[in-house]
């Protein structure tokens, strides 16, 4: 349910003229609503958003793979798969 | 806002990270300790929101949410918010150079509720319009 409303906060605050990128881990109930920018890390458990707690490493690289989508000009509406194999 | 699910709102960005100041609006149940919990009512779920001061330690958060524990399981986040609030991980870009810096509050819901108008209709334009006048150049958003 949070993957699916996550996605109209998303949307309303793009609608309000302000970039945005979200990390999903359900390109499900996500992928439903058509997000403006998305990341997926695959196979991460939920609640493991950035990854596993205190691997600071992890968490990094995922939070970067998100805010690069800001600078990548696409098309809107896709959810990217990622890897992240020190997760 | 009604909106299609067809037309997909899109702002372009044409700002490079190092000049952007990034806010965190998550949907998944982080509040400070001190701040009221989510309720944990799964028939009526908590259609709220809380501000998350920027000044924030990781450690004066937790979470509280009404998904199952075998789909959401919060044990991590409580450990470190990180997991699914990345405050630290902003500041350490932000002291980088990486980012331009971080926002001077952030927002927090729990996203589920069977009032589903009530959080299209009132919640998420609420928090919409915190974003607004907040001086944040793009958002990150979390679900959990």
């Amino acid at each position: 349910m949070c993957h699916r409303t996550v996605v109209t906060v998303q949307r309303a605050i793009e609608a309000q003229g302000i970039p945005t990128t979200l990390i999903t881990l359900d390109v499900e109930q996500s992928g439903l609503m058509r997000p403006p920018r998305a990341i997926h890390p695959k196979g991460f458990e939920f609640g493991h958003s950035l990854g596993k707690p205190n691997d600071k490493e992890t968490q990094t690289k995922v939070l970067m793979a998100a805010l690069e989508q800001l600078t990548i000009k696409q098309e809107p509406g896709q959810i990217h798969d990622k890897e992240f194999p020190t997760y | 806002m009604e909106m299609s699910r067809k037309a997909i709102p899109y702002t372009p960005n044409t700002r490079a990270l190092q000049e952007m100041t990034l806010m965190i609006v998550s949907t998944s149940g982080v509040h400070l300790t001190e701040q009221e919990p989510f309720s944990t009512d799964t028939a009526q779920g908590d259609a709220s929101y809380r501000i998350i001061p920027g000044d924030v330690q990781a450690s004066d958060l937790t979470v509280t949410h009404a998904a199952p524990k075998e789909h959401y399981n919060t044990d991590a986040p409580k450990e470190d918010i990180n997991c699914v609030f990345p405050i630290d991980r902003l500041r350490e870009l932000a002291s980088e150079g990486i980012i331009g810096g971080v926002a001077e509050k952030h927002v927090t819901m729990m996203g589920y509720a069977m009032r589903l108008k009530q959080i299209n209709e009132v919640t998420i334009p609420a928090v919409a319009k915190e974003v607004v006048r907040s001086k944040a150049d793009a958002v990150l958003l979390t679900a959990g």
